[in-house]
């Protein structure tokens, strides 16, 4: 008698008339002409947990259609289940746009770019600590400190290009 | 050349102990240089030639900057003009 492990996908029709597909993990002993399921796990990650403890130790025939008996059906703490992935824009996105469309390539890269990656990563960081509010905090903080900048920035320009012009005629 | 500012002088200090980040600057300063400013201030040191950055990851927004020998020398300059010739002495 040899041990087999197989992995299938079956159907399951459960006693509620619900319609599952499930991955099946069964480990069979080939006796000859009979198999014997001595161990099998079937799971529906994330919504459902079947335990089938019945089906251990039933005789079934080479090519037989098996029929499963679900016993029970569980659903999980609604907390266990993962959260639904959301995948958001990162802080500043639209006012980095703004700024990539308004300035030159090396000024964006050189003054900009480098100001919105330390509010990105600051962010982030507020993130993975857990600390929602203050994270949005410095998402508005860091905003209103570009647009600071970016005031600043183009006072002094606007200021060089005059002296410039002047030095001109 | 144009002679750095007070602020540009205090930058250049800064990268002399080493390569830096923007907002590494900003927190050896003890609060001189402000968040708001520096990269500003920081390209304005490179377009005069103290400094040059680059970006060590790629596809990184993040530059690091360090001082360029014009920015050595206005350093330099700088101590004499403060300190008297020893000071260059001192600082090789």
């Amino acid at each position: 008698m040899t041990e087999k492990k197989e992995r299938t996908t079956v159907e399951i029709l459960t006693g509620a008339n619900i319609h599952i597909v499930a991955d099946d993990w069964r480990t069979y002993v080939d006796g000859g002409d009979q198999h014997f399921i001595v161990s099998q796990q079937n799971l529906v990650w994330p919504h459902l947990t079947i335990k089938d403890k019945d089906l251990l130790g039933l005789p079934m025939t080479e090519g037989d259609d098996l029929q499963l008996q679900v016993t029970e059906i569980a659903d999980p703490e609604p907390a266990l289940r993962p959260a639904k992935p959301k995948i958001v824009r990162p802080p500043a996105h639209f006012t980095s746009e703004v700024f990539r469309f308004i300035y030159n390539k090396k000024t964006f890269d050189r003054v900009f770019a480098p100001q919105i990656q330390d509010l990105r990563d600051e962010h982030a960081a507020a993130l993975a600590d857990k600390h929602v509010h203050l994270a949005r905090w410095i998402a508005v903080r860091e905003t209103a400190r570009l647009l600071f900048m970016m005031k600043a920035h183009a006072l002094v320009s606007i200021i060089k290009t005059f002296v410039q012009l002047w030095k001109i005629h | 050349m144009q002679f750095p500012t007070k602020t540009e002088m205090l930058i250049l200090g800064l990268l002399a102990g080493g390569e830096k980040y923007g907002l590494q600057l900003v927190k050896d300063s003890g609060g001189k240089l402000k968040r708001g400013t520096i990269y500003v201030l920081l390209d304005r040191l490179e377009d005069k030639g103290f400094i040059t950055s680059k970006t060590p990851e790629p596809g990184s927004a993040r530059r690091l900057y360090t001082i360029h020998g014009s920015g050595v020398r206005a350093l330099r300059a700088q101590e004499v003009f403060e300190h008297g010739l020893p000071a260059i002495g001192a600082m090789a």
